[in-house]
């Protein structure tokens, strides 16, 4: 009997030994995504650089490069690859999210119809000729209205069924789908703007991006961790969670607002960006399995490092010109997920 | 310790399912609720842990009536084995006994040593100690079954409420989960509530039996008073013949034909 | 006896010399026109036109002088072309009075003037070298008839006023699609669902053929007074097809809206000018098709030489000292490349592009890229980016063009495919070399 206790600590051990894998493996990938771009400049001078920008540290370093450089990595690539980071963790930990609640693996956090909203606010916005600093604002702001009015249609007597949740989410989001189309319709030049913030990208992003997405990141990421237990107890059915104690109602709630002001906050900073919030979430669950203690922190990590990737891929494969990231999510993401499945299934059963 | 129901309704629109139904159920004891499909077992099994809300009655363990209290107190006391388990995602089956700890762990504290050997404690009485990395959703559904029990055993539960919970098993796991049944009320000293659709389990291994009828208490008592020939025919409609066995020391029921 | 002989021989000479005049003198022509005309068989194709329409009655009333066809004449011309226009009384008559000149003129007379008005109010051409030529048809004094009032000069070809000629324009082209496209005369009901069409058919003042125009055609004002037909790629075709057009024209691109109108049955044109050169050419072809042949060749020439002149100056200019250019097109850090026509209005204004050589026409850049291109000047399109926002891009302070505060937006009109290319050029020349095109 006492293997069972062996087996407990060595999984937990295992569990620590692989997120702390996973951290370094974003350290690196972090590194990589700052020291690589379309201007190449050596490795050795991005990290003196990034040195000569730290206090003390920098005091020595002589500046023996062009001052573009500077501008190029502090201004445009770290900043892009911060909120590249910070959206792959936001989308990947709401989708856990999404596909804890609703049981489903097809759910993603653009189920409940956001995506579709917040495109619609920023179609509106450029529209109206909205400043663009504003176009974001627009964007989050319809995004949480859908997610309140999807979540208001399928409240009855006070509690919300999921399968009511997944078909007024569809139903919403074909309403504003439709929406987005009359936009685009009316657009006449300003069409291309909107298609393009619809297929979502890191191209412009930079301090100020980091500034808006970040609180969203800090504040709502612990939270979800919180609700790390609550959502293993929802996996077993509303039920066996409410047996067991659990607030389903309260926790529902909870994560759906969580998810609607991360995956807003993703969605105004750069576009509606898919597969991420579907996917990572599985191949995380691949690895280190369905215990939302552990698979919440790793999805962390998966989805910071397969954003910051695919970006790379994004600005280096046809540079200097640049593919919309959305295109290499879905054609990296889908195979290799595919490949993961192939592997595991017959020991993981679905 | 003792569980008081009194004077339970419960309707989920105008009409009731379940009309003043009241009974009590003492540590140590196997209390055990039958009746036809739709009689209301299964939503009073609900009612009583508030898992539904009853319109009007009282829940009291040892005199305090426990309406006013939240999930999370409750699942201290109460744990349930449901009728069908259905789990599609790989957790192991220790990680889904350990979440029978739920209950009383703070938020974010981590499992401790004495949860775990809580834990290991409910696997060996279900048998199931050997199958703990095995993944839940590769079992079978006899093996199902126990790790559910034992999860609910892993809550270290004062009530045990168990709905069917022999219906899908072998015969021979079904004597198992009754015995162990039986050993949980008297060993432990846990009140054990449990529908079954068996009569004969139900005669054998309750202690004490409710019959319900129509979402009222037909008759309550020991199961040889509850389960008389009459009681059956007039509530199943179903002519039966009872006999005292001296090798089970129980009642043992024969069903003859349905009565028109 | 003797005086008998004398008397004989007298009155014999004067018979003589009496039938002698009579021969020698000539009473002068004793036929008139119409008469000359019966009786000369190759006019017989003429007489019958002349007296189908009336015309043998006005002849005989007055003195006239007919440049008469012959039947070789009759049969020669083009009828494909000119057919209709013989099966109308109106037409034809028309065409007959072209031919009629008032008052008796010689062929020698004709060689002496320039230019005669005819019955039928406009002008022929008279040159003379070698043979006298009208309308650059010769005539010869030696096959004319002279008639009592007046003359009849056989002409080989029938005569065709220049209002017909202009008319009938027999314009064949392949146009931008690789259709043939065949447009016999000046059209009068055209569509438009081009705007660089229809900016061009308003520049050579031929805007009052116009009955129609796509959406995206809004310039210049009066445009906006036709009805909007939809576009190139969702067309109203029964509100099209409601304006009777004979001559509908459309972007090269736009191929549901050319099948749906060919099999119509409607004429279509195809255009799709990707260079300078080939809005010249544009220009000029719908000079030629729309009769308005000198407005646009005056248009041409005035363009030429502002190109000219820039291109001159340029020319000049070493390639070092060429200043770069970064263009923005409405979405962010999207440029063009130099098979773009912006891309060459940029290189033509002296610019260097940054993303000229770029393998696509309009490549989607990296932020990075354009800051360490360091471009000296930023032109972003009317209804992109605003200039604060460019200038507001992290990283983007330090580029030489923010620095020098040259961050330009320019109408997307000026730098498109239409005859106000010119504006756009100048605009350019004048943000690249401030000093020398002030």
């Amino acid at each position: 009997m006492h293997e069972i206790n062996g087996y407990y600590h060595s999984m937990k051990h295992k569990r620590l030994m692989v997120l702390i894998g996973l951290s370094l493996i974003l350290f690196f990938v972090t590194i990589i995504g700052i020291m690589v771009g379309p201007v190449f400049i050596s490795p050795k001078i991005v990290l003196k650089i990034i040195a000569t920008n730290l206090p003390r540290v920098g005091d020595g370093i002589v500046q023996t490069w062009p001052s573009t450089y500077n501008t190029i990595v502090m201004d445009v690539r770290l900043p892009r690859v911060i909120v590249g980071m910070l959206v792959g963790i936001g989308l990947s930990v709401a989708g856990c999210g999404m596909q804890g609640l609703f049981r489903n693996p097809m759910a993603s956090p653009y189920v409940t119809g956001i995506s579709s909203g917040g495109a619609f606010g920023a179609a509106l916005a450029v529209n109206l000729g909205i400043i663009y600093y504003m176009v974001p604002a627009f964007a989050f702001a319809f995004s949480a209205m859908t997610v309140f009015l999807v979540y208001m249609i399928s409240m009855v007597r006070g509690k919300v069924r999921m399968e009511t949740l997944l078909l007024s989410g569809i139903a919403v989001a074909s309403f504003f789908s439709a929406l987005v189309s009359l936009m685009m319709y009316l657009a006449a030049e300003k069409l291309e703007s909107i298609v393009f913030w619809m297929m979502g990208g890191f191209w412009s992003s930079g301090w100020d991006e980091v500034t808006i997405i970040l609180p969203f990141i800090v504040i709502c990421i612990p939270v979800y961790m919180f609700l790390a237990r609550d959502l293993n107890a929802m996996m077993l059915g509303e039920q066996a969670a409410g047996d067991l104690g659990v607030k389903v109602e309260t926790t529902k709630r909870f994560v759906l607002v969580l998810t609607a002001l991360l995956v807003g906050g993703c969605v105004a900073v750069s576009g509606t960006i898919g597969f991420v919030g579907l996917i990572i979430p599985h191949i995380t669950r691949i690895i280190v399995g369905p215990d939302h203690k552990v698979l919440l922190p790793a999805s962390v990590f998966t989805g910071g490092i397969f954003m910051i990737a695919t970006d790379i891929v994004a600005r280096m494969i046809i540079q200097p010109s640049e593919l919309p990231v959305g295109i290499i999510t879905s054609l990296c993401g889908v195979p290799f997920f595919l490949y993961l499945l192939r592997r595991r299934k017959s020991s993981m059963g679905w | 310790m003792e569980l008081k129901i009194r004077s339970l309704d419960f309707g989920y629109f105008k009409e009731n399912i379940l009309k003043e139904v009241s009974f009590t159920a003492k540590s140590g004891e196997v209390m055990g609720i039958v009746g036809p499909n739709g009689s209301g077992k299964t939503t009073l099994l609900k009612c009583i842990r508030k898992a539904l809300v009853p319109r009007k009655g009282k829940i009291m363990i040892d005199g305090e009536d426990i309406m006013g209290w939240e999930r999370s107190e409750i699942a201290k006391y109460f744990a349930v084995v449901p009728q069908n388990t259905n789990i599609s995602f790989p957790f192991t089956v220790l990680e889904i006994v350990m979440m029978g700890r739920i209950p009383h762990l703070k938020r974010m504290q981590s499992e401790s040593e004495k949860d775990i050997e809580v834990v290991k404690r409910a696997m060996r009485m279900t048998a199931i100690d050997r199958l703990y990395y095995r993944y839940v959703n590769n079992l079978s559904g006899g093996e199902v079954q126990r790790v559910v029990i034992a999860r609910a055993l892993a809550q270290e539960p004062k009530i045990l409420l168990l709905d069917e919970p022999t219906s899908n098993l072998d015969i021979n796991h079904q004597f198992e989960t009754m015995k162990l049944i039986r050993d949980l009320a008297r060993k432990e000293g846990m009140i054990v509530v449990i529908i079954s659709h068996d009569l004969n389990l139900s005669m054998r291994y309750c202690d004490n039996l409710i019959l319900l009828k129509e979402g009222k208490v037909f008759s309550s008592g020991s199961p040889e008073s509850v389960l008389t020939k009459e009681n059956i025919r007039n509530v199943y409609g179903v002519e039966a013949m009872i006999e005292y066995n001296a090798i089970i020391d129980s009642n043992q029921i024969t069903l003859i034909d349905v009565v028109d | 006896m003797a005086n008998n002989n004398k008397a004989i021989g007298g009155l014999a000479l004067i018979a003589i010399i009496v039938l002698a005049a009579v021969f020698i003198y000539d009473s002068g022509p004793d036929m008139d026109i119409s008469g000359a005309l019966e009786e000369n068989t190759q006019f017989s194709s003429l007489q019958d036109a002349l007296e189908s329409v009336g015309l043998m009655e006005v002849l005989e009333g007055g003195d006239y002088t007919i440049l008469a066809p012959t039947n070789a004449a009759f049969t020669d011309y083009d009828a494909d072309l000119y057919g209709e226009l013989f099966e109308s009384n109106d037409s034809l008559e028309s065409i007959l009075k072209y031919h009629v000149i008032e008052g008796k003129h010689s062929v020698a007379d004709i060689s002496k003037m320039d230019s005669i008005t005819t019955l039928q109010g406009e002008a022929l051409e008279v040159s003379t070298s070698g043979n006298v030529m009208v309308n650059d048809t010769s005539i010869s004094a030696d096959n004319e008839i002279e008639c009592k009032n007046g003359y009849i000069v056989p002409i080989g070809e029938i005569l065709l006023s220049p209002t017909i000629e202009s008319t009938y324009i027999d314009f064949s082209i392949t146009d931008a699609a690789g259709r043939e496209v065949y447009i016999k005369k000046v059209p009068e009901r055209i569509v438009s669902l081009a705007s660089s069409a229809t900016e061009t058919i308003f520049a050579i003042g031929a805007g009052d053929l116009m009955v129609g125009r796509d959406k995206y055609s809004t310039y210049p004002e009066e445009v906006n007074d036709l009805p909007n037909v939809g576009s190139g790629s969702s067309l109203a075709l029964e509100e099209t097809l409601n304006l009777d057009p004979d001559l509908v024209i459309t972007w090269y691109y736009s191929t549901s809206a050319i099948e749906s109108l060919e099999q119509n049955g409607i004429t279509v044109l195809a255009i799709g000018p990707s260079s300078v050169q080939d809005v010249l050419d544009q220009i000029s072809m719908f000079g030629e098709i729309c009769g308005h042949s000198s407005d646009a060749e005056a248009i041409v020439q005035d363009m030429q030489s502002t190109i000219d002149s820039i291109t001159s100056f340029v020319s000049t200019l070493p390639l070092e000292d060429r200043v770069n250019v970064y263009y923005e097109l409405s979405t962010e850090f999207k440029s063009v490349n130099n098979a773009t026509f912006t891309g060459q209005l940029i290189e033509m204004a002296g610019g260097h592009n940054i993303a000229g050589d770029q393998d696509t026409n309009y490549p989607q850049l990296s932020s990075e890229w354009i800051i360490d291109q360091d471009p000296n000047v930023i032109a972003v399109v009317s209804y992109g980016a605003t200039l604060d926002q460019i200038k507001s891009r992290d990283g983007w302070s330090s580029i030489d063009a923010v620095i020098n505060d040259k961050v330009y937006s320019i109408e997307s009109n000026w730098v498109s495919s239409t005859p106000r290319l010119v504006l756009g050029l100048e605009q350019f020349a004048k943000w690249f070399y401030p000093e020398h095109f002030a």
